[in-house]
């Protein structure tokens, strides 16, 4: 049996969430005066489980504010869940967001080492794939620039090039990365397949089912913070949609 | 991280103890061994005099003193405003026999201002009844008489063998024997044992793989200094990235702060405090550092927020590489301090190495601070607000531009509670006077510095799960 890298048992994740939220002394003070702290108790998940096979490719699938993003957030180590428990092997690189910690008045060679550490590269390994990453993204004559002089296309390729660099245990995905223009868009893509396809165990969450359906082995389908199946890609996906189809008639 | 790397570091460990243990004997020298007597004897205030000492007179004050160590006396004299002539001689008597003698030409002693006498051998005469003998081969109305105070309880005078209850002005101060200190060596002995067997006992765990605290921080540590270092770089790239002298900043802001602060309280406090400039440079650099890092590490999670809720880092390391930006900040900064203190015509002694362990105790005490705060700023966002008035009247209560002896009694809880006082007092002591303060302050200032580093990281870490949650 294949080693699994990604365990989820029984999860939940409990939102406490105050009708507006309490940020300030005097909010406590007086809600707590008059009485009024309440809480609502929001369920983003409830009680689910699923485990990942090395090597294997799991979609989340779901509508909006169905705990895919909450789940991956849980795996990454940014939530901690409220019950239950995550065990992970091997090293993660969570794909969430690009170009986090992104600091404006430096130039690009210096973010590229600072958002590489922020991902958790090592100095030696970000110095051995340096000269890639400039190449990948094409900004090789802007480098020692300060990005804020940076068009948005610019900073999104150089983002994606760092974050896509690694040759990570667990890639975790939320939506497909793509961008910049046509010709990068597809550029990323190919190199987005290159590293799902490259030994790596990826969770993957998106939209777009048919992409759902080409790229991923296993499904899991959430609604309302509950697993609703787990099943094989392409059948569950037909399901979905068609329920999808179903609602909205 | 392997076993044979975590044997070295413990290695490491163990001698930098030994080297420390050591240092800390031969940098404290004979501070370790006595403290400030408690039974120095203070001067009273002065409602007359004695007759004048002109030849033939003679004015013997008796007196106990329980210090175990004499090192100087101190008498006030008055001249009548005249300028006078002759020759007083004061001798110290330990009933018939004669402990120390010295003479001074009436022309050189100052009107109403204390006369010190330095033993350059301390006396050792602990509760011995002792003679203080005052004569001089004055003419009349050329010589001196000795400020006193008429009617003192339990206190003998005698003027021309005419005895009465009274004291001179005279002071009396030496030194006590710490009788702890003679065990210096075994105290450290035995922290060093405990030290090791804890180390081996970590070695042995790890190689079994158990991690303790200290591995786990280890491993931390090899683990994110690369992050740390990106993180503080960027902190002064960015700071100073578009202005014109740049990093000297660093160097020119405590220097002009002090240079206003001077240049407003110099006239009023000049003349109470030896070497006005580095006092006040050393106090404002101190403050100043633990005002930047307070206020760096109070932001630091809420305003790192995209980046917190975006990847996984350990929040400890945004206050832990703010704190550390500010400590290169005041290191830099030093430089100025230790010019000042040149400029100033103050030697450089072994003592000023001591000032490290002082500025270390302040950034564990700023980091520990930072961490209360920025956690506190997470959940309600008044903090920010509150902590500048704080700050404020934080900055009041510490004797940065003014003396510390100009509190009255009754607030000098003020200051005996507030540990930025403790650091930056020793501190001064150490380069300003040139010796190193008691052993026991350097306890104090660990006191203070490890249980707020204990109480914020608890606070952070106890919160740290909730932050994602309300940012």
């Amino acid at each position: 049996m294949a080693e699994k890298m990604i365990e989820v048992k029984n999860v939940s994740m409990k939102f406490r969430m105050s009708d507006e939220p309490i940020n300030s002394l005097k909010e406590v003070f007086t809600t707590a005066v008059s009485g009024k702290l309440k809480f609502n108790e929001f369920l983003a998940l409830d009680n689910i489980s699923f485990d990942l096979e090395k090597g294997k490719t799991l979609g989340l699938i779901g509508r909006n504010g169905a705990g895919k993003s909450t789940t991956l957030k849980l795996i990454s180590g940014i939530l901690k869940p409220t019950s239950g428990q995550i065990i992970t092997r091997g090293n993660i690189v969570p794909m969430l967001e690009l170009g986090a910690g992104f600091d404006l008045e430096l130039t690009g060679r210096e973010n590229i080492y600072l958002n590489g550490a922020i991902l958790g590269y090592s100095k030696e390994y970000l110095e051995s794939k340096y000269q890639e990453i400039v190449d990948f993204a094409e900004i090789s004559d802007f480098i020692d620039m300060p990005i804020r002089n940076y068009s948005s296309g610019m900073m999104a390729r150089l983002a994606f090039s760092i974050a896509s660099v690694v040759q990570p245990e667990i890639l975790i995905v939320d939506e497909i990365l793509s961008v910049g223009d046509a010709y990068f868009k597809e550029k990323s893509y190919k190199r987005m397949q290159e590293l799902m396809s490259g030994g790596a165990t990826v969770l993957f969450v998106s939209h777009d089912l048919d992409k759902i359906a080409e790229m991923c082995d296993e499904v899991v389908w959430l609604e309302r913070g509950k697993v609703v199946k787990i099943g094989p890609a392409k059948e569950l996906c037909e399901e979905y949609s068609k329920k999808q189809l179903e609602s909205k008639q | 991280m392997n076993k044979e790397k975590i044997r070295k570091i413990y290695l490491i460990f163990m001698a930098l103890y030994v080297l420390l243990a050591a240092s800390f004997y031969f940098l404290l020298g004979d501070q370790l061994k006595y403290k400030d007597s408690i039974n120095n004897i203070v001067m009273v205030e002065a409602d007359a005099v004695t007759d004048e000492i002109v030849k033939g007179v003679e004015v013997k004050q008796f007196f106990r003193p329980s210090i175990d160590r004499i090192q100087s006396m101190a008498i006030v004299f008055t001249k009548f405003y005249r300028e006078g002539s002759g020759t007083v001689y004061i001798d110290l008597l330990d009933g018939n026999s004669i402990l120390y003698s010295k003479s001074f030409n009436v022309k050189d002693i100052p009107e109403q201002h204390r006369v010190f006498i330095n033993f350059e051998k301390p006396l050792e005469v602990k509760d011995r009844l002792l003679t203080l003998k005052i004569r001089s081969d004055c003419n009349p109305n050329e010589g001196v008489a000795v400020m006193m105070r008429k009617n003192v309880d339990d206190s003998i005078l005698v003027i021309n063998s005419r005895g009465m209850k009274g004291t001179l002005c005279f002071s009396v101060s030496g030194v006590d024997e710490i009788y702890a200190a003679q065990y210096y060596w075994y105290f450290a002995l035995g922290v060093g044992l405990l030290f090791a067997l804890y180390l081996y006992r970590s070695y042995r765990n790890y190689c079994h793989n158990k991690h303790d605290y200290l591995v786990r921080a280890l491993l931390a540590i090899d683990k994110y200094k690369f992050l740390i270092s990106q993180l503080v770089t960027r902190d002064f790239k960015s700071k100073y990235k578009r202005s014109v002298f740049g990093l000297l900043w660093s160097f020119l802001n405590p220097l002009l702060t002090m240079i206003v602060q001077f240049l407003v309280f110099s006239t009023f406090f000049k003349a109470d405090t030896q070497n006005y400039p580095v006092y006040l440079l050393s106090g404002v650099i101190c403050f100043n550092f633990f005002k930047e890092t307070t206020d760096m590490c109070l932001t630091s999670i809420s305003g790192n927020s995209n980046l917190i809720n975006k990847v996984y880092i350990p929040r400890y390391i945004f206050p832990l590489s703010r704190t550390i930006s500010s400590s290169v900040n005041l290191a830099i900064s030093l430089v100025p301090l230790l010019l000042i203190t040149l400029i100033m015509g103050l030697k450089l002694h072994a003592s000023t190495l001591l000032i490290l362990y002082f500025l270390l105790c302040l950034i564990a005490f700023s980091l520990g601070a930072g961490m209360l705060l920025a956690t506190l700023m997470v959940f309600f966002r008044d903090t920010q607000f509150l902590w500048g008035v704080m700050v404020q009247i934080w900055q009041y209560a510490t004797p940065i531009f003014y003396p510390a002896e100009i509190i009255p009694d009754k607030y000098k809880f003020v200051v005996r509670f507030n540990p930025l006082y403790h650091f930056i007092g020793n501190l001064r002591k150490c380069l300003i006077d040139g010796v190193s303060p008691e052993p026991i302050s350097y306890i104090y200032c660990l006191i203070f510095a490890l249980a707020m580093l204990f109480i914020g990281t608890y606070v952070f870490k106890k919160h740290q799960d909730k932050f994602t949650l309300y940012l």
